[in-house]
């Protein structure tokens, strides 16, 4: 039986000015899969690939087991851009009639649930919604044909705290039954640490890591000490150092490890955010 | 597709432009004055021309949405995308058809003249422009963008231009012929197939990828 709902292997896109290099990696079953990167990174080219929006030039993707290109897959997926992509003259009603055209599996009692849940008015056009409201809409457009497979490609810039909250509930709550998948792109790295089951970075077109959130946020640490201390650690036992005007600064793989080599020396825990930067930046202060 | 189809009618009546509307009256209001008897006639090419527009009005609100991106994702293949869109257009006819019969009524009413060959031809004018209309900028909407076809639509506003002056200025409906209908019927079959061959290059158009 299939264990991943996403399946990407050696995927390679040329532009003019970016490639996307051999890009591999996976989305199991019952998992969220945090896709972060700066911006131009590659995060978009990607999520546009798998849903056979641009041609690939190398490589393999598979949704459900099943070749990406094959519109049957498209059935159980869900899709959010960071715009909403609805005309500003239909309301909920209009959308509801579209969709429920599009999918055979809409189910209009769900969507209708959703809508009331989120309390997103009924008779108002979306043009005058808020850009919180078209959010929300675009999300439970996507989750109300019942996919197994969320693609947020995004979707919380640009929210406020508490919407973006009450999306990461919903997405919780849609991660509960074990064959459904979130691929989450976003830069927001605190909503991808507070949801995600994996991360993967990528930067300038290739992967950098695919690690499991909890060894990436209770594992790495970032060391803080004098150049006289960092010259005491071992190369082998930092991935990353970055020099600053008053110290050093090393994200460590395993910061207990650290704690119990280097006996004096702080070893801070790393954030997402952090854990990013250092692989970004790379020694750049 | 039968969504798809949904979505685009929709957006052809809410999306009616005010400013577009005031204008159209008051050409069509403008031609009847001046056009007395051959009014329906003049006022079904205006009004057409206004269908024709809006269609193309509802196509470019496509390209705001960036809905293109968000329907590649749908399970739907190009063709019925396509086809959805070409049908919402046929369903606009009816429109066009029903707007021809009021407007030739008014005029018939008022000159107390009821010409057959007027109205026939009223009726033809409203199912030929909009499907000729879209024939051209549909295409070139999915292959160039909604800008370009909205320039190259305007083209085919010139020809109706001269129409309209024929009839003001030049020897009008009296010099036509009872030929008239046979032209109407080859006019009819060409833009049958243009509008199907239009449709085909608008599925490739559609289909392309980056």
């Amino acid at each position: 039986m299939e264990k991943n709902n996403i399946l990407v292997r050696d995927l390679c896109k040329q532009f003019d000015e970016f490639l996307l290099d051999h890009v591999s990696f996976q989305v199991p079953k019952g998992r969220i899969v945090g896709f972060i990167g700066e911006n131009g990174a590659g995060k978009s080219t990607t999520i546009n690939l798998i849903l056979d929006e641009l041609k690939k030039d190398n490589g393999q993707i598979q949704i459900f087991g099943r070749e990406h290109t094959s519109s049957s897959v498209k059935e159980d997926i869900g899709i959010v851009f960071d715009e909403c992509n609805f005309h500003d003259v239909f309301n909920v009603s209009d959308i509801e009639k579209i969709l429920s055209g599009v999918y055979k599996s809409w189910d209009s009692s769900l969507y209708r649930q959703y809508l009331k849940k989120f309390k997103i008015p009924e008779r108002k056009q979306i043009g005058s919604f808020s850009k919180g409201m078209k959010m929300k809409l675009s999300i439970i457009c996507a989750m109300a044909h019942k996919p197994k497979l969320l693609i947020l490609d995004e979707a919380t810039t640009g929210l406020d705290p508490v919407v973006r909250d009450e999306m990461l509930d919903l997405f919780l709550e849609f991660i509960q039954d074990e064959e459904c998948s979130i691929f989450f792109s976003s830069h927001i790295t605190s909503d991808i640490q507070k949801i995600a089951d994996y991360v993967i970075l990528i930067h300038q077109g290739k992967i950098i890591f695919e690690e499991q959130k909890d060894d990436l946020v209770y594992h790495f640490g970032i060391v803080k000490c004098g150049r006289e201390k960092f010259a005491s650690i071992s190369p082998n036992d930092y991935i990353i150092h970055r020099i600053t005007n008053v110290s050093v600064e090393c994200l460590v793989r395993d910061k207990e490890a650290i704690k119990r080599k280097y006996k004096d020396i702080v070893v801070d825990n790393a954030t997402l955010e952090d854990i990013m930067l250092f692989y970004i930046k790379g020694g750049a202060a | 597709m039968k969504g798809l189809i949904y979505k685009d009618i929709t957006i052809f009546f809410k999306s009616i432009d005010k400013k577009l509307v005031i204008i159209a009256v008051g050409a069509i209001i403008l031609l009847m004055v001046n056009t007395g008897v051959y009014a329906g006639l003049l006022a079904s090419v205006m009004f057409t021309m206004t269908i024709g527009m809006q269609n193309i009005m509802s196509f470019a609100s496509d390209e705001k949405a960036s809905w293109k991106k968000y329907q590649l994702a749908m399970p739907v293949n190009a063709v019925s995308v396509v086809a959805g869109k070409y049908i919402s257009v046929i369903c606009t006819l009816a429109v066009s058809i029903v707007g021809s019969i009021i407007l030739n009524l008014l005029p018939s009413i008022a000159f107390q003249s009821f010409n057959v060959t007027v109205w026939g031809v009223s009726a033809a004018v409203s199912l030929i422009l909009p499907l000729l209309w879209t024939g051209i900028c549909l295409p070139l909407t999915y292959w160039f963008g909604f800008r370009s076809a909205q320039t190259m639509g305007l083209i085919t506003v010139i020809p109706m231009f001269y129409f309209v002056k024929y009839f003001e200025d030049g020897a009008g409906f009296s010099a036509m012929t009872n030929s008239i209908f046979s032209y109407i019927v080859i006019a009819g079959v060409a833009v049958v197939i243009l509008f199907i061959i239009s449709m085909i290059i608008s599925t490739i158009g559609y289909s392309r990828k980056k």
